[in-house]
């Protein structure tokens, strides 16, 4: 409940909203009641005083004129109702993910990874979207039956005593408890659901992905009789869940017509007049109006509540590194060393670097090398700040890296990484991350650079191109290209190169090379650290550092290390043979 | 050249056809819930029967007791309606869960056995991880419309003329105000919905948008870290929300102006009804309908008016049901594109084959041209390069003999006979980047194939190098792989993918780039089970590996196309 208050408290500056869409909420709903029940007891007491030969003050009249400003207000109030929830919904889902954003962007990537970031950037948003229904489906529906219940209460109470207690006890049980029982026994199926359909995308995921492997051994039926079972067991969970919100609806609808029964028959056992009665049951009949809304209410709260906790406890999670309170200056140089660094993954049973030195000046050209998992991504990490170091020092220009902004050092620092990733917007805002005030000319020059100018200007709204998710339009070879525009741009002294050319082909390959080695001849003080297993990039380099599990197994330059009989040329035993094919 | 009007008139037929095409996709998946669907209907025109009985126990209960008379046998009658009444609502949701259940699993088997057919050159052409969702959550966008959508069409045509009727029967004029406003109330829904409906159709496309930037972002703040611009990008979310909710704001102003037709209109007729029938009773009308009303026709009218307009509530309730479903058909629609046979099968390889490229071509379905005038000869029991540059056409070569690539110019020959079905089932297939499936260790070297001998999966295990470091791992070859269980390296899921051709005795194995993502040492470890492998085999390997080259017997030079 105070993880509910706490959401609710982020949406304060909205509140004015907020209690205008539910206020509204209320009006609607009471002039509905007031619709049907005032008709009701109009036409009996028309009825009776018909029989009765009219007069003795009924004021037909007056009745009927509130009969139809029932009707105008019912809808107006439907109408301004529905404009300020949505209103303040959009402003409160605003103002949710940019909070939601400000929490996890200091955690990224370092404390994320660690948790599996896909698994929970997806809940993540999940769970926005679950908070969204906080005010709309919870919230607001809760407050208008109140005042509906309240309205109701009275007006019994005034009117038809007897029937006060029956009809709000028939009330509560078919729109509180029976629908909040319900939802705590779905609870198990839901949860059953969620992971029958994992498993029924990750049939279809190895259909799809795998189909040429699958096709080749007749393995593509077994897989979709799979698919079809995972499938099946996802809709029984469905249905069990269906179930559960059929029996609320069945309730919910025999409900209305019943307590009309209850309230009017406990009513006219009392002895109340006729018209009193008809009065009750139509009260009784129309506030259920209130009731389907609470029901999804019911159904929404535990996933709510759940959400709002899982976001709560996020935002008390801490960087994975420590920022200094008073940064130092960032040096005017830009040489990279690293000393006898050891770092472990959080979580993880074996050190991934083990006691790393190196060094990188102004006008180095490193290469770092060794079979998957000897620590050569960890080392990046490091250097950008997504991760600290255990023990050991990592200087840049001089001065150790813990003691700069984050923000200082990362802007020395151009990274390519493997994955290449691009945001789902155009080619130009994609490089504009690097430079916010970066002109076409500076544009194209950085993608000339990057030999990705060709098929930009090939695409059909050239920087203006909407690379789709994860740059989806665009094929590796390019989105890694696109990247390395991008890190151009920067401008940042060092670049750090993580398999660059990977999914080039060999022509383009050799003409990123060049350019690069460009890019480099342009200023001398400019650096670069390559991670690689391709001979032709080894080339470019001069010195090397091979690690293997975690440690520096050889060191110096690359043309002395291949031939030496070491690590190196385990990993590249045809350097010196077919290093220039 | 095309006219411009000539260009915007072809493009208008072309969206025209399209949504035929989803039309006809949508009516065809809809006979396999057919009769559940006809069920569900039935009870949801039930329900206005009872729904009848109800109102007029009601009503006669308070009758009863304005003429001083029992009112229980009445309060029965409204019991038992409303109690039948909500049984039948319950049976009508269910059996329409049941007719959407029925199509979905339909859809999903169907797609699935439809994109294996179509092999993997439709998995390709788009992103795989798209081609799963489709299966997915494509499949599921079509719920909404075949469980609740189409079950209630005909409630809608059915159950307001049976309210209709018994209104009539009871009082012309109450039945004159719900015949006037339900064509009203259609006419003036559609006015302004028409424009209203579309505007919000962009609206929630960019809402979709909006909350696939925020997720993407999201995603990407590695990224956005690496270039300090986690902070202008949130700024960007800021500005982004804000011009959305003004813009959606003026769109939902029109779009709600339909419902509150639907409101004025429900509230209209009840408030009608309520002030004729009192005024009846008091015998105040102003002009004189030919009828008179008692108590209990009265109150029978007005508790029937605001159930009159529930079905046309549910169905605007439902309406963007059917947009989910079209969303859901479109993104379907190419497994379901074109002609799906299945294809005959090949000739059995016992032995090592003899294989034969003559001036062989290929064309893919898209005019993509992905192989000329290949010739060569991978002799039986040897192992034969293709080398060459990427885009030379080394992986079509492979394709071809697969069925995955059509064969559209020259020949192959198997063993001196001309090859006229896809090696399917007769040949391994090793890719670059080798799947790991979701299962064990043993189900990726069987592809789940439960008949294969356990001896027979070790031996292929060991030979292949498997065992090297499934040893180590805590439930050997019985370790669970895939995303939420133990990950293998690029290196060790190759030489999975080899040790699934020896577990069935494959005699020809096409391996594509299979050491491209490998190091130095990855390589020359699956390299080194090759070379065992290969014996009393013919191995056919696209690469441009020179370690790769050192095992071959024979290389084929291709050249680039130009």
């Amino acid at each position: 409940m105070s993880d509910l208050r706490f959401f609710l408290a982020l949406a304060r500056p909205d509140r004015w909203w907020l209690r205008l869409g539910a206020a509204l909420a209320a009006i609607t709903l009471l002039s509905g009641i007031g619709l049907l029940s005032l008709s009701g007891w109009f036409i009996t007491a028309s009825a009776v005083a018909g029989a009765a030969a009219a007069g003795r003050g009924f004021s037909a009249l007056s009745a009927s004129g509130g009969v139809r400003a029932f009707a105008v207000t019912r809808t107006v109030g439907r109408y301004a109702e529905r404009m300020a929830t949505h209103e303040a919904t959009f402003r409160v889902l605003a103002r949710l993910r940019l909070w939601v954003f400000d929490q996890v962007a200091p955690l990224a990537p370092g404390r994320l990874s660690q948790m599996r970031s896909g698994d929970v950037l997806s809940r993540v948003t999940q769970d926005v979207d679950a908070l969204d229904n906080l005010y709309l489906r919870v919230v607001t529906p809760m407050f208008a039956a109140a005042c509906g219940a309240l309205a109701a209460a009275v007006a019994l109470a005034v009117f038809a005593p007897a029937a006060l207690v029956p009809v709000l006890a028939t009330f509560v049980l078919a729109s509180i408890v029976l629908p909040l029982v319900a939802a705590r026994r779905g609870a198990a199926d839901g949860r059953t659901a969620v992971q029958d359909s994992a498993v029924a995308r990750a049939e279809a995921g190895d259909l799809a992905g795998g189909l040429a492997e699958l096709k080749a051994y007749g393995g593509d039926a077994r897989v979709i009789e799979r698919l079809d079972r995972a499938s099946r067991g996802w809709i029984g969970a469905q249905r069990r869940l269906a179930r559960l919100s059929l029996v609320n609806a069945a309730l919910l609808s025999l409900a209305a017509p019943a307590t009309f029964v209850i309230g009017f028959g406990s009513a006219a056992l009392a002895g109340a007049p006729a018209a009193l009665a008809a009065l009750a049951g139509f009260i009784a009949f129309a506030l259920f109006e209130a009731a389907a809304p609470l029901v999804t209410a019911a159904e929404q709260y535990g996933r709510t509540l759940s959400a709002a906790r899982r976001l709560r406890e996020m935002s008390e999670l801490t960087p994975a590194i420590t920022e200094p309170a008073s940064p130092a200056q960032t040096p005017a140089r830009s040489s990279v060393t690293v000393s006898d660094v050891r770092f472990t993954y959080p979580g993880a049973p074996e050190a991934a670097l083990n006691g790393v030195s190196l060094d990188l000046p102004e006008g180095g050209r490193l290469a770092l090398v060794g079979a998957s998992g000897s620590g050569k991504s960890s080392l990046i990490k490091l250097l950008m700040r997504f991760y600290q170091a255990e023990t050991g020092e990592i200087t840049l220009g001089g001065a150790p890296i813990s003691t700069l902004s984050a923000a200082g050092v990362r802007a020395r620092f151009a990274l390519v990484d493997q994955r290449a990733e691009l945001l789902s917007t155009t080619v130009r805002d994609n490089l504009r991350l690097a430079d916010p005030g970066a002109d076409e000319d500076r544009i194209w020059a950085a993608l000339e650079r990057a030999r990705a100018a060709d098929f930009v200007r090939a695409m059909p709204d050239g920087l203006e191109t909407w690379i789709g998710e994860q740059g989806g339009l665009v094929s590796g070879g390019q989105a890694r290209r696109i990247a390395l525009a991008r890190a151009f741009l920067k401008g940042a002294p060092v670049l750090l190169l993580d398999e660059p050319t990977e999914g080039l082909d060999e022509d383009t390959e050799r003409e990123f090379l060049d350019a690069l080695d460009s890019w480099l001849d342009e200023d001398t003080r400019r650096s670069v650290l390559i991670v690689t297993h391709r001979a032709a990039l080894l080339e470019r380099a001069r010195t090397a550092v091979v690690l293997e599990h975690g440690r520096v197994a050889e060191t110096g330059v690359v043309t002395e290390l291949a031939g030496a009989g070491g690590a190196f040329d385990r990993l590249f035993p045809a350097f010196n043979k077919d290093g220039a094919a | 050249m095309t006219t411009p009007a000539a260009s915007n008139s072809t493009a208008k037929d072309a969206a025209k056809a399209a949504k035929a095409r989803l039309a006809s996709l949508l009516k065809d998946w809809g006979k396999a819930g057919a009769r559940a669907e006809r069920a569900a209907s039935a009870l949801g025109v039930l329900q206005a029967v009872f729904f009848i009985a109800f109102a007029w126990g009601a009503a006669g209960a308070v009758g009863a007791l304005v003429k001083g008379e029992a009112p229980w046998p009445h309060l029965v009658l409204a019991l038992v309606g409303a109690g039948l009444r909500a049984a039948a609502q319950a049976g009508e949701t269910r059996l329409g869960f049941e007719a959407g259940a029925l199509v979905r699993g339909h859809v999903r088997r169907t797609a699935a056995e439809r994109l294996a057919l179509r092999g993997p050159a439709l998995a390709e052409r788009t992103d795989s991880g798209e081609t799963a969702s489709a299966l997915i959550d494509a499949v599921e966008k079509l719920d909404g419309y075949f469980a609740r959508y189409r079950p209630l069409m005909p409630v809608v045509a059915a159950a307001p003329l049976i309210m209709l009727a018994a209104a009539c029967t009871q009082s012309w004029v109450v039945g004159t105000i719900f015949l006037v406003s339900a064509p009203a109330l259609i006419f003036f829904t559609a006015l302004v919905g028409a424009g209203a409906a579309a505007a919000s159709r962009n609206q929630l496309a960019t809402l979709r948008r909006l909350a696939g930037r925020f997720n993407d972002r999201l995603q990407a703040l590695e990224t956005l870290n690496a270039f300090n611009a986690a902070g202008r990008e949130r700024d960007g979310l800021a500005d982004a929300s804000e011009d959305f909710r003004k813009g959606t704001m003026k769109v939902l102003a029109l779009a709600f102006l339909s419902s509150a037709v639907l409101e004025f209109f429900s509230a209209l007729a009840v408030a009608g009804t309520a002030i004729y029938v009192g005024f009846s009773l008091l015998g105040a009308l102003p002009f004189d309908p030919g009828e008179t009303l008692d108590i209990r026709t009265g109150l029978f009218l007005l508790i029937l008016a605001p159930e009159y307009y529930v079905p046309l509530r549910r169905l605007s309730a439902a309406y963007h049901d059917r947009a989910d479903a079209e969303a859901g058909a479109e993104a379907l629609a190419p497994f379901f594109d074109g002609e799906a046979r299945e294809g005959t099968a090949a000739k059995p390889l016992t032995a090592a084959p003899h294989v034969r490229f003559i001036d062989a071509g290929a064309v893919y379905a898209d005019g993509r041209r992905g192989l000329e005038g290949l010739d060569f000869t991978a002799e039986a029991g040897r192992i034969t390069a293709l080398w060459g540059a990427s885009g030379a056409g080394k992986s079509t070569a492979l394709k071809l003999l697969m069925g995955y690539a059509p064969l559209t110019d020259g020949s192959i020959e198997i063993d001196g006979e001309a090859l006229t079905a896809p090696l399917i089932g007769q040949a391994a297939w090793i890719a670059q980047r080798s799947r790991t499936f979701h299962g064990t260790l043993k189900d990726n070297i069987t592809l789940f194939d439960g008949t294969i001998p356990a001896e027979t999966i070790q031996a292929a295990a060991e030979a292949a190098g498997v065992m090297d470091f499934a040893a180590s791992l805590p439930d050997g070859l019985d370790t669970a792989l895939g995303e939420r269980g133990h990950g293998v390296s690029g290196g060790q899921a190759q030489r999975v993918a080899l040790a699934r051709a020896l577990a069935v005795d494959m005699k020809l194995l096409l391996l594509d780039e299979p050491t491209a993502h490998l190091d130095g040492e990855a390589e020359g470890r699956f390299l080194d089970a090759l070379k065992h492998a290969a014996k009393g085999r013919t191995v056919i390997i696209a690469t441009h590996s020179p370690a790769v080259r050192r095992i071959c017997d024979a290389v084929v030079e291709m050249e680039p196309r130009p």
